[in-house]
């Protein structure tokens, strides 16, 4: 009876986690004068039209290739600067070193929509609305602290005695750093980068104000297919779903590490 | 880094003291302590203030609550736990803006699923994103929905380190499942739910996504929460000097808040 219950129970939660997204799948494959009948029709002969409109006619491909580019790049950039940051972090004394944890902190409260407000101005006198680069520069910052955080830590479970094994073997600080402590990390890592590739691939508010047609990204052309007088919901779903399956891909890569990215590496899982 | 935060805060704090609004084309103008003035005066603000407290407090309550009785089931034995374990992190790795926009879906007063299940209690449709009571309860589930497995799995991480062989001890002591909880499992995962509660409180705090594609801030004003509030100011109205000051004003709320969560932080640590 115990059992019973409980197996009920993580039932009823997997129904209500797990419905929107189902329901989403169902009715992107939906044909289009069966989304909004009702009560809900959920056996049908499935369609990929929304899919062919969206990516023949509606051009998602424009978006999909900016958001990769965007993602992709602010990730490296991320990579390139957390990494030698983090290890100087966790091997030197360095001033205000133990400051920078609620300075970066403090960065994360500001209101998006603040930190947004100068850099809208300041990117429009540099003639950068609406380019790769403004997301790019954004994204890599918004993501700096985060990242330098959860770097440190893998770096921390590393012994300092190898480096300095191979400082006395011969090696510089930086070839110790490429050859030994790099390699011994690349699963931190890679999961590191998949968090804040995910991060900026899914981020909305700094996209839609420093955006319009040029660089526009994949969640800003998803919110575009609403209009004021009506929703086109089956190629919004079939959107939904472009921009949501790599994240899952990935996020299942990194499950381990999920939590640890999302809390700034305070909480390992 | 500094760079493109260090500019943009004394950007927004020089802003905050002028007034400059973009559609009039007027030169900026010193105005002082005037737009923080404004604000306060305003009971927009206020009202928009008192609704994002009770959409935070209901939206950081109920994932908490739910998302800690979820993390016990899921810490048991059952058939298939790797499985719900990691199904369960789906929504909080989704796009907050497409799933703003699902549930938009959902909610729909026509043919949305929101209505389907009702019926099934016997309850005729309801007009979920019209009625403003109502939107403000779909834009806290939709919250909830995204953000309750983050408090899941953060709990299950703080479980782990829970000693098996001290609840194994009590048990065989006679300790009842409650005592255990509150005696031996509470005081270990406290700390790891103290952070995730920090985040949760700034996130809900500043949160636009969702909002922005499910009412856009309404019906009327009734779901517009600070953050949104914000945004319309700032990016509608083209009032630049006023924006800057209320981002401060947010800015400096949610400081005051985490101070005092870290500052109950590091006292449980002490004692």
């Amino acid at each position: 009876m115990k059992t019973f219950a409980k197996y009920l129970a993580v039932l009823a939660v997997m129904a209500f986690f797990i419905t929107p997204i189902i329901w989403t799948a169902i009715t992107a494959i939906k044909p289009t004068e069966l989304i909004s009948s009702s009560p809900v029709v959920w056996f049908f002969r499935p369609t990929l039209d929304h899919f062919r409109v969206i990516f023949f006619e509606d051009n998602i491909l424009g978006p999909l290739v900016n958001s990769t580019i965007i993602a992709v790049l602010s990730t490296l950039g991320v990579l390139a600067i957390a990494a030698p940051a983090s290890y100087a972090l966790s091997r030197f004394r360095i001033p205000f070193g133990s400051q920078l944890a609620s300075y970066f902190l403090s960065a994360r409260m500001a209101p998006p929509v603040t930190v947004v407000l100068p850099l809208f101005l300041i990117f429009r006198n540099l003639n950068l609305i609406d380019t790769h680069t403004a997301l790019i520069a954004i994204y890599i910052t918004v993501n700096m602290p985060f990242a330098i955080w959860m770097i440190k830590g893998f770096f921390d479970e590393i012994p300092k005695e190898l480096d300095e094994a191979a400082l006395l073997d011969g090696c510089s600080r930086f070839h110790a750093f490429v050859r030994i402590i790099l390699p011994l990390t690349a699963p931190g890592l890679a999961a590191t980068a998949i968090i804040s590739f995910i991060f900026a691939w899914n981020e909305f508010l700094f996209a839609i104000l420093l955006t319009n047609f040029h660089a526009r990204t994949l969640p800003v052309a998803a919110s575009a297919l609403m209009t004021d007088r009506m929703v086109l919901w089956g190629e919004l779903c079939a959107t939904a779903l472009v921009i949501y399956l790599p994240v899952v891909l990935f996020a299942m890569l990194v499950r381990k590490y999920l939590i640890k990215g999302f809390t700034f590496g305070a909480v390992v899982q | 880094m500094i760079a493109m935060t260090v500019c943009p805060s004394i950007y927004t704090v020089a802003l905050s003291l002028c007034r400059w609004n973009l559609t009039f084309g007027r030169p900026i103008t010193f105005i002082g302590l005037s737009n923080y003035q404004a604000i306060l005066a305003s009971p927009d603000f206020w009202a928009s203030a008192v609704r994002t407290f009770w959409y935070v407090g209901a939206c950081v309550t109920v994932e908490f609550v739910l998302g800690i009785l979820i993390a016990f089931l899921l810490d048991t034995e059952f058939i298939g736990r790797n499985v719900v374990r990691a199904l369960i992190l789906l929504p909080m790795v989704m796009a907050p803006v497409v799933a703003g926009l699902i549930w938009r879906f959902i909610f729909n007063d026509e043919w949305g699923l929101a209505n389907d299940i009702i019926h099934v209690f016997g309850i005729g449709n309801k007009a979920w994103l019209v009625d403003p009571s109502l939107a403000f309860f779909a834009v806290i589930v939709a919250d909830v929905w995204q953000w309750t497995p983050f408090i899941v799995l953060v709990t299950l991480a703080g479980l782990q380190a829970v000693p098996r062989e001290l609840t194994e001890a009590a048990r065989v002591d006679g300790a009842s499942w409650l005592q255990i909880q509150r005696f031996i499992v509470l005081p270990t995962i406290r700390s790891v739910l103290a952070i995730g509660l920090l985040i949760r409180l700034i996130d809900a705090f500043r949160s636009v996504d969702q909002i922005f594609v499910m009412t856009y801030g309404g019906p009327g004003v009734a779901t517009s929460v600070l953050g949104f509030y914000t945004y319309l100011k700032g990016f509608k109205f083209f009032d630049m000097g006023y924006t800057a000051a209320l981002g401060l004003i947010m800015l400096f709320i949610i400081s005051v808040l985490a101070q005092s969560i870290i500052r109950m932080m590091m006292r449980t640590k002490e004692s």
